[in-house]
């Protein structure tokens, strides 16, 4: 307190720290020695900074611990530890989708053209070019049924190793692929619906 | 505060519900009576300490151990508290002068204070109880919890003299209100 008569802030920071915040130590106790009310003022703060110092806590409720445990408890059983989907069933899954993928880029733009084959010492320019150089076979295929087959191949493979993969998933497997399909669904509705929640 | 262990901290934030309900343990009487005192009530201080714990546990994955465990409860502490009470934060900024001073708090009868150390301490006790929010924030910190006037201003984000200034001025209401009761 900026008193004009009474140096009241520096009593206070005074008799909790032992100095006072900005007037000098001999000018408070000059002041102090001759101001009845500030020696008033004094000892009332000195009573107040004794009990500060012994402020009883107050008890803490007893339902404090057990709330926080359920709260906790409940919130670890809403969030299922995230779990990578089996490998059993991304591996055949993104084999399939590489294949598929390759076979979409190395795809001649022509599609059906057809490519002549004997082409030993000129220009390579689609899968079939390839495969017939690296072979050293003249295979009469062009582009587009070389690609077919490829990825009827690719297919077959792909298909089998996620049938087999899908027909040995353990209960585990199974929570974490019903567990991803809720998410799914979850995020779709709440796309589609957004202010139903 | 007490001195939460490294150890038990590593494994709150493996997830070990156990070792969460010893560290609930351990620091809930600060928790609560910080919040007690800055909301005044026994039900939104266990609302509030419920709150606490609960953004403690979910951030506890993010916390390093480069900063000191007692310092960020506090501030989480602090920090839902002041969310319960919106306007504090901007109170906290205002350094009142004398005037405040003639508002005596005039304090009220309460049953939670049982153990009365003598008649004086307990009429300080209870004008404490009858300051405004934010000198019973900062007396709370520094008398209770004991933290310096740094630690304090660190964790308002106020400068140190604000800080010295409100306590201060809650030294000197709390000191009238002696006065006003008859002391001495
Ligand atoms: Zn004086």
């Amino acid at each position: 307190m900026k008193n004009k008569l009474h140096p009241t802030d520096d009593l206070a920071q005074f008799i909790a720290d032992g100095e006072p915040s900005t007037i000098a130590y001999q000018a408070l106790r000059s002041h102090l020695a001759s101001c009845p009310s500030c020696q008033v003022l004094a000892e009332h703060l000195r009573m107040t900074e004794d009990a500060l110092h012994s402020m009883p806590l107050v008890g803490v409720s007893p339902a404090l611990r057990p709330n926080v445990a359920m709260i906790i408890k409940r919130e670890q059983a809403s969030i299922p530890e995230w779990k990578p989907f089996p490998k059993m069933v991304w591996i055949p899954t993104a084999a399939l989708l590489a294949v598929t993928v390759a076979a979409l880029v190395l795809a001649p733009a022509g599609g059906a053209t057809p490519v002549p084959i004997s082409l030993h010492g000129s220009e390579v320019t689609s899968v079939n070019d390839l495969i017939s150089e690296l072979m050293s076979v003249n295979l009469n295929l062009n582009s587009e049924t070389l690609l077919t087959i490829g990825s009827a191949v690719a297919s077959i493979l792909g298909g089998a190793g996620l049938l087999w993969s899908l027909s040995s998933l353990n209960a585990d497997d199974r929570d974490r692929l019903h567990d991803m399909n809720a998410r799914l669904s979850q995020g779709a509705s709440h796309w589609l619906h957004p202010k139903r929640d | 505060m007490v001195d939460v262990d490294q150890a038990l901290i590593a494994r709150c934030q493996r997830g070990d519900a156990a070792a969460f309900a010893d560290l609930v343990a351990i620091t809930q009487n600060s928790v609560f009576n910080m919040a007690y005192r800055i909301l005044s009530n026994r039900e939104d201080a266990q609302d509030a300490a419920q709150e606490v714990y609960v953004r403690v546990w979910q951030g506890l994955p993010g916390y390093r151990s480069d900063s000191k465990f007692s310092t960020w409860l506090y501030r989480v502490t602090v920090n839902t508290c002041l969310n319960r009470k919106r306007q504090l934060r901007r109170e906290l900024l205002t350094v009142e002068d004398d005037a405040i001073l003639e508002t005596v708090p005039e304090p009220s009868a309460d049953p939670l204070h049982e153990t009365l150390r003598n008649e004086w301490s307990n009429r300080i006790w209870k004008a404490v109880d009858a300051l405004s929010d934010k000198y019973r924030l900062v007396i709370t910190l520094f008398y209770q919890e004991e933290l310096s006037y740094a630690e304090i201003a660190g964790l308002l984000t106020l400068p140190i003299g604000t800080v010295k200034a409100h306590l201060n001025r809650a030294r000197l209401a709390l000191a009238k209100s002696l006065s006003a009761n008859g002391a001495l």
